[in-house]
């Protein structure tokens, strides 16, 4: 690994952060063997009762009621395909968004943010170890989904799938920078975390149909990405239409994303200088 | 310095109460209250995550409702009519969703309360004690169930507020009754836990 | 509640207590698809023993020190004790009560200070702390607010038992750790080194505090440390513990007296030879133990060479001449009082300062 003489770090050694830090996340995750059995099992706990709820009012497995809010009368797979991608919310506010703040615990942040490198590869590590668990969680879930819970998967809709997963992970990225930011100054970062989770949870359409909520409810659901990615993933997975369909929900979340990164990057800077100069960086 | 061959001195009488005596339930019963206490002390030193945790019910209960009344579109529901007697989702999902807290809250708080301390780093201070386990435990899920109560008290006061509930006076004290008797059964397998 | 006078009357007696703990090495996250040798060789699990029989009678009122390094197993000592570890083979009594079938009646019967100021409640105030943990002792409620402010008084934190601990130093903390474990008066204290991490104005108060519980309230205390001037100043008694096992036990002075048998020499001096300890070995066969420790020359810190063993007085000759042919500049010359730490290294081969097997072991 060379150092340039200015003493910025090169591509490659950046990309070591990367993978260093992703290592070191694997390795806690293993440390924790009934987490990782935790993450997938849960979410569909969390959704099974909907789906009694579900037969349990309706008297069966559609509902016309519920067609003229979402256009499809099949509301297991809704709500499935809603957990599923919730997972990503959770893990990112609750793995990257704390993260900062188990370092902190752990005392090791003080190491970190003294370190010559760009916190933002350490955080781009954090991020993608995180993806990486949060798609093997959603597999997981969605084979589960399509075996017992009705979901139908064609070939066709795999990519751009993966293109809006791909877009939703960018998203919370910038939203859990933003989170992680905010906890470096403010200590109580799991009730930020939790807050944040609410927003998403009553706002975003997991697990009823966006325009089910009042207007203004509607509005602020439109501020976050999960509300894009999941009428996108609704629309090809349910309701059959082509990725044109939905050019529209990609373009807001891709434009979504760019502000929350770019924000999310600048509040972090601007927090880590604020902490520093105040001496409470480690402080918990 | 001592003299190395002096008597040992004899055992000192220990002044702690133990076994099966009247003396020793008060005394694990006052731990049971301190341990409470304590927790309440530690648990309003965090104002907001306090305030958090009388909200979060409420916004957990809030998604079934809706979810429910889009399903059916409207309130009464002739399905659930013909399956348990009451056709009004959302007193139904209330009084649930109510009884299942206690249930999330005594068994996580009691099964979490040694992790807890581990993590406070005490735990190794509280077991040199000549307490009981169960009393420390005890304790914990009083506070836990306490603080429930008063997350479903301000969840009553939101839901009656947008949607009304239409509960029964008369059928309060009974189902106060099954409720402690269940509170009993959830002690002992938060216990387990 | 009466106490059992046929009972062994020794204030803390160990028999044969012995602990081991099992440790897996785990070597890449990809070690679980390894198979056969290779899979041995990532995953290998370490049985170490903390304890090897260990055999101890302290007598009631005395200061009984515990000496030895890093992982020689005082802690694992100490926890088995206060009966928070069961031991695998063996027991103690303490107070005339067995740990592994009395265990109330242990626990009520002592105090412990471990771990220190990470055992305390940092978001409740001191007096918090204190009246909870008294509670816990099952201590009469009219009695627990005398004796939280007697003890608050003692440690002369009266006028800030209403702060939160986190807003304390580490000393006070510690001061708080020690008033909990005096709360119920308890005939027995074990202390887990108690003066770790403070500085030397905490750690006198803290080990005047700790003098006066033995002498004046006649205390059993069991101090475990490493540091050897703390042991040697306040303990009547000391054992040296190394990799589980009892080395010695003994008075400071008798234990001492070993090693002055055996002679001690120091040299002070700039540039020794790199390879000083087996050179000089090589050139005096009968001392026993040769030991440089190097200084940080630059900063004008000489090193010390120390010979401990037969006829070392009369090698002195050889020694300098020695050193003097590899240009070793020789500051001083000196028949030393021998300390714990000589004393360490004559019956461990071991130094006190090096680190053992790790921590809390």
């Amino acid at each position: 690994m060379k150092m340039y003489p200015s003493g910025t770090p090169s591509f490659k050694a950046n990309l070591l952060i990367v993978w260093s830090e992703f290592v070191k996340n694997m390795k806690f995750l293993m440390a924790y063997p009934v987490l990782f059995v935790f993450w997938t099992i849960f979410p569909f706990f969390w959704f099974i009762p909907f789906i009694f709820q579900g037969q349990a009012f309706v008297g069966g497995l559609q509902s016309t009621s519920f067609e003229q809010f979402a256009g499809t009368p099949n509301y297991i797979p809704f709500v499935v395909i809603g957990a599923i991608l919730n997972g990503y919310v959770l893990t990112s506010l609750y793995g990257v968004g704390e993260s900062i703040r188990r370092e902190a615990y752990r005392g090791t942040l003080d190491y970190l943010l003294s370190s010559p490198c760009n916190k933002a590869f350490i955080l781009i590590g954090k991020a993608v170890s995180e993806s990486i668990n949060s798609t093997m969680y959603a597999a997981i879930q969605l084979v589960v989904g399509i075996l017992l819970f009705g979901i139908e998967v064609t070939t066709g809709v795999i990519m751009p799938i993966v293109l809006i997963i791909f877009l939703l992970i960018l998203g919370l990225y910038g939203i859990s920078l933003m989170l992680a930011a905010v906890s470096l100054q403010f200590k109580q970062a799991h009730d930020l975390s939790h807050t944040l989770e609410y927003v998403f949870y009553i706002f975003s359409p997991v697990r009823y149909p966006l325009q089910s909520l009042p207007f203004w409810a509607q509005v602020l659901g439109r501020f976050l990405p999960l509300t894009y990615a999941l009428l996108a993933v609704r629309s090809l997975m349910l309701l059959k239409q082509n990725i044109l369909a939905i050019y529209q929900e990609i373009f807001l979340l891709f434009v979504l994303d760019i502000a929350a990164i770019l924000l999310g990057f600048y509040l972090f800077n601007w927090m880590e200088k604020r902490t520093k100069s105040s001496g409470t960086i480690s402080h918990y | 310095m001592k003299n190395k061959n002096e008597e040992f001195r004899e055992p000192r009488k220990i002044l702690c109460p133990h076994g099966l005596t009247l003396a020793n339930l008060k005394a694990e019963i006052r731990t049971i209250w301190e341990n409470n206490v304590k927790e309440w002390k530690i648990e309003l030193t965090y104002p907001i995550s306090f305030i958090r945790q009388c909200i979060e019910p409420i916004i957990f209960l809030l998604p079934f409702i809706i979810y429910g009344l889009v399903l059916i579109g409207g309130r009464y529901s002739d399905s659930l009519l013909h399956l348990v007697g009451t056709d009004d989702i959302v007193t139904y999902i209330f009084t649930g969703y109510v009884i299942m807290g206690f249930i999330g809250t005594s068994v996580w708080a009691m099964g979490f309360s040694i992790r807890k301390e581990q993590w406070y780093g005490t735990l190794e201070s509280i077991y040199v004690t000549p307490t009981s386990r169960i009393s420390f435990v005890l304790g914990m899920a009083l506070h836990s169930v306490v603080h429930q109560g008063i997350a479903v008290f301000f969840e009553f006061l939101v839901i009656y507020a947008i949607f009304g509930l239409a509960l029964k006076i008369q059928g309060i004290l009974p189902a106060l009754v099954i409720f402690a008797l269940m509170m009993f059964a959830l002690c002992g397998f938060g216990i387990f836990v | 509640m009466a106490y059992d006078e046929s009972s062994d009357t020794h204030s803390i007696q160990t028999i044969n207590l012995t602990k081991s703990f099992r440790k897996k090495k785990h070597k890449g996250i990809f070690s679980f698809l390894k198979k056969g040798n290779e899979k041995e060789k990532s995953e290998t699990t370490d049985i170490t023993v903390a304890l090897d029989h260990v055999n101890l009678k302290i007598r009631a009122g005395e200061l009984f020190g515990l000496l030895g390094p890093n992982g020689a197993g005082k802690t694992t000592l100490v926890k088995c004790l206060s009966t928070i570890l069961i031991p695998d083979e063996g027991t103690a009594i303490i107070n005339g009560f067995d740990i592994r079938k009395q265990t109330t009646f242990v626990r009520a019967s002592l105090g412990m200070v471990i771990g220190g100021e990470r055992t305390l409640y940092w978001k409740l105030t001191a007096r918090d702390n204190l009246t909870y943990f008294a509670s816990l002792y099952k201590m009469p409620r009219k009695r627990i607010k005398e004796r939280v402010d007697e003890l608050l008084g003692i440690m002369d934190l009266l006028d800030r038992a209403d702060e939160r601990l986190e807003d304390y130093s580490t000393g006070m903390r510690q001061k708080v750790a020690i008033a909990r474990a005096l709360l119920h008066d308890p005939p027995v204290l074990l202390l887990d080194e108690p003066t770790l991490g403070l500085d030397p104005t905490f750690s006198r108060q803290i080990r005047n505090q700790i003098r006066e519980l033995s002498k004046k309230e006649g205390k059993t205390v069991l101090l475990a440390t490493h540091y050897m001037e703390e042991a040697d100043e306040l303990c009547d008694r000391i054992a040296i513990i190394n990799e589980g096992k009892i080395v010695a036990v003994d008075t400071s002075d008798q234990l001492k007296a070993m090693v002055k048998e055996t002679e001690l020499v120091e040299v002070v001096c700039y540039n020794p030879p790199q390879d000083a300890e087996e050179y000089l070995k090589s050139l005096c066969p009968d001392v026993e133990i040769v030991t440089l420790v190097r200084g940080e020359e630059a900063k004008g810190a000489p090193s010390r060479i120390k010979l401990i063993g037969g006829n070392a007085e009369k090698r002195i000759g050889t020694v300098i001449d020695a050193l003097r042919r590899k240009n070793t500049q020789i500051a001083s010359l000196n028949i030393s009082v021998p300390t714990l730490e000589d004393v360490f290294i004559k019956l461990t081969g071991a130094k006190l300062t090096e680190g053992g097997r790790g921590a809390n072991q």
